[in-house]
């Protein structure tokens, strides 16, 4: 069996990009949100990091649906998955979130960033300044429900493979889980990075901030992680033979224990805890853990996606 | 700031009462069709004990609803030989849509293109509806269904639905096979075939602890072998 | 001669020269044929298969065993096929001779369940240009299987 293609295998890494995508856009609306509210205030729209979140939010997102429009074998007739519904699918469900969640983030840049969209439309349409001051009415129930959302879009994108019953590997609780905290993880080292490209502090108290959080983030990621695979060898049968399958050897296990655990989780987490949390941090320090961190998750979608589907029930 | 909190909690509370109060509505609505259950409800068994592997229910199927070369909708799976030279045989298994009760296709469908055919019991595709995300395809724990090169969409046994059934004769492999080794018919109807033999025959269905309660039965072959 | 008169005994030409090239292909050319069984088996004896080419070194004695008593009954010879024909083991034995059982079991699972059951001839056929079991498609290969598994046997 190629580690690649398989017979029983029926999505490819598009999705598995599609996944990332989704989370990293939650992740950095999330930490956006996070910053803004616990650090930056009013101020928020002059950090190069709330920036560099709602720029890679909605491209990503956006850019995440055309892969998954393009991956469609009738890409023209995507949009009868936005007139037809149904409530017991997954994935309708989802599609339903990506919009509200878009709706949503959308408000809340536009809230954030009130002050420069006001002083740049003033004089060119008038008509904007009249929906920046509506829109900042509902700035409390906008940040709130763009948080659920952020978080249900985060959940969504493991639903979408816990929800098939033929794999028994994809099929566990515990995925959604540990997709919404590496696709959290994702978005706030794209915002770190992000930031840091649009001239951020590297040292700033929004690094800072995201450090802080991130140490937590990633150890629960790593006690997710754990907990799906036990629990995937303790339930035995298909289960226990997909876990080992999955981690036991070949490609998927290198890429599982270098890139995944040694890469991904390791490394962020070794160089947070090195760098103590009053020590002065570096551009290339910060742009580094982001890009290692990042390529982690784009390995863990890659991975759970193609091991998922090796082992059937 | 308190003030603003106050009306986010607000809105949460509704937003919340209003889809605890729509679920609730769907649940309603689902017990009340319930009782309005369809009087046919289409299953098949296969006899493996008469299956010779000839391979005309797979032709049949084929020719009758005009599935591609290179897909199928069902498939003749081969295990084999067992026993000494010159007294061999083989077990042959048929793969196709199961019928789920409760089908794991049609719960992942975004678009409802996969639907329980209330009248019938079968699980069917509308190919119109269908968008090609393949989520149907990776649900089905039986591996059957497939992409139909021609039409884009999702594809798989419907029990001949639009084609022979509609013309109201047997499904095409039912007819077609020469050894009688497929039993076709109706579920609630206690006079049926179909019925009298699942009543005079032990019979198995295929991964039954997915809770998917399957209508595609079999009858297992009589000789077996050692596996571990 | 216009000019399409020309093209026209062009074309028959060439129609007549691939004729005559089909009808060469066609005669028995095959060494097999001019064995001294032929003398009496012109109509029914002609070996246009496989197994009569040169190269195979064959007689008819090769598979139907020496002539012996025959055309006097009774006598050695071999006949294959279902009806008016020799023993089964006797039929087996001499396609077994080449085609060991190992053999017929990679060319195709059939022969397995049908081994010591049916003679080879009841499904091929060597004297024919081609052998029926040569190139079937599925649906003709399903139809043989269904001409003796009505469904009454089982």
């Amino acid at each position: 069996m190629s580690a690649l293609h398989f017979d029983t295998l029926v999505w490819h890494w598009p999705i598995a990009i599609y996944l990332f995508l989704a989370g990293v856009s939650a992740g950095a609306m999330f930490f956006a949100v996070l910053l803004k509210h616990f650090v930056l205030k009013h101020n928020a729209y002059q950090s190069g990091f709330v920036q560099a979140a709602c720029i890679v939010a909605p491209v990503a997102v956006m850019a995440g649906l055309g892969i998954l429009v393009l991956d469609l074998t009738k890409p023209f007739d995507f949009w009868k998955i936005l007139v037809f519904y149904n409530p017991t699918s997954v994935m309708s469900m989802g599609v339903l979130i990506l919009l509200i969640y878009q709706v949503f983030m959308f408000m809340w840049i536009g809230i954030t960033f009130r002050k420069p969209v006001d002083a740049w439309c003033e004089k060119r349409f008038p008509i904007v300044l009249k929906l920046t001051a509506l829109l900042a009415r509902f700035e409390a129930s906008t940040t709130g429900l763009l948080v659920i959302f952020s978080l249900a879009l985060g959940a969504y994108t493991g639903f979408l493979l816990s929800a098939l019953p033929g794999y028994p590997m994809l099929k566990n609780p515990v995925l959604p889980l540990l997709f919404l905290a590496s696709g959290l993880s994702s978005g706030a080292a794209s915002a770190l990075l992000g930031g840091v490209l649009l001239k951020g502090s590297p040292n700033g108290k929004e690094v800072h901030f995201i450090h802080k959080v991130e140490i937590p983030l990633i150890l629960v990621e790593i006690v997710l992680i754990f907990t799906f695979f036990m629990g995937l060898v303790l339930t035995g049968g298909q289960s226990k033979i997909a876990a080992f399958n999955a981690i036991g050897y070949g490609f998927w296990g290198w890429v599982f224990w270098i890139g995944i655990v040694g890469l991904g989780l390791s490394g962020p987490l070794a160089m947070n805890l090195f760098m103590t949390a009053t020590s002065k941090r570096k551009w290339a320090y910060v742009a580094g853990t982001a890009c290692i961190s990042l390529i982690g998750v784009l390995l863990l979608r890659n991975f759970i996606l193609y091991t998922g589907q090796m082992t059937i029930a | 700031m308190e003030n603003s909190k106050r009306r986010f909690l607000k809105g949460t509370c509704a937003l919340l009462a209003g889809a605890s109060g729509a679920s609730l509505l769907a649940t309603v609505n689902a017990s009340g069709s319930v009782k309005a259950e369809p009087d046919v409800k289409y299953a098949l068994i296969h006899d493996e004990t008469k299956c010779i592997g000839c391979r005309a229910c797979e032709v049949a199927c084929r020719e009758v609803n005009n599935v591609p070369e290179g897909v199928t909708r069902l498939e003749i799976k081969q295990a084999g030989p067992f026993g000494e030279y010159p007294n061999q045989f083989y077990h042959f298994s048929r793969k196709s849509c199961q019928h789920c009760e409760d089908a794991p296709c049609v719960n992942v469908c975004p678009t409802g293109a996969a639907f329980i055919d209330k009248q019938t019991g079968i699980v069917s595709v509308d190919a119109w509806k269908c968008v090609g995300c393949q989520y149907c395809i990776a649900a089905c724990p039986y591996q059957v269904r497939f992409i139909n090169p021609v039409t884009r969409a999702a594809d798989k046994c419907d029990f001949c639905r639009e084609t022979n059934l509609a013309q109201g004769k047997q499904p095409a492999c039912v007819a077609i096979c020469p050894t009688k080794a497929l039993v076709f018919g109706n579920l609630k109807d206690p006079t049926s075939e179909v019925v009298q033999v699942l009543r005079s025959n032990p019979t198995q269905r295929a991964k039954v602890d997915l809770g998917t309660r399957p209508k595609l039965f079999r009858i297992v072959a009589k000789s077996g072998e050692v596996t571990l | 001669m216009s000019k399409r008169q020309w093209l026209w005994s062009l074309r028959l030409g060439a129609a007549a020269l691939l004729l005559s090239f089909s009808a060469m292909s066609a005669e028995p050319a095959n060494q097999i044929n001019s064995d001294a069984c032929m003398k009496c088996h012109k109509r029914n004896g002609q070996m246009l298969g496989h197994h009569g080419q040169d190269a195979m070194k064959m007689s008819c004695s090769s598979c139907h065993g020496e002539k012996g008593d025959h055309p006097k009954k009774p006598n050695d010879m071999v006949v294959f096929g279902m009806q008016e024909a020799s023993d089964l083991p006797v039929q087996l034995r001499v396609c077994q001779k080449c085609h060991t059982k190992k053999k017929l079991s990679e060319a195709d699972w059939t022969h397995n369940v049908h081994a010591k059951k049916v003679p080879c001839a009841a499904c091929h056929k060597l004297h024919s240009p081609t052998d029926p079991m040569a190139d079937m498609t599925l649906k003709v290969r399903s139809e043989l299987c269904s001409s003796c598994h009505t469904g009454k046997q089982e």
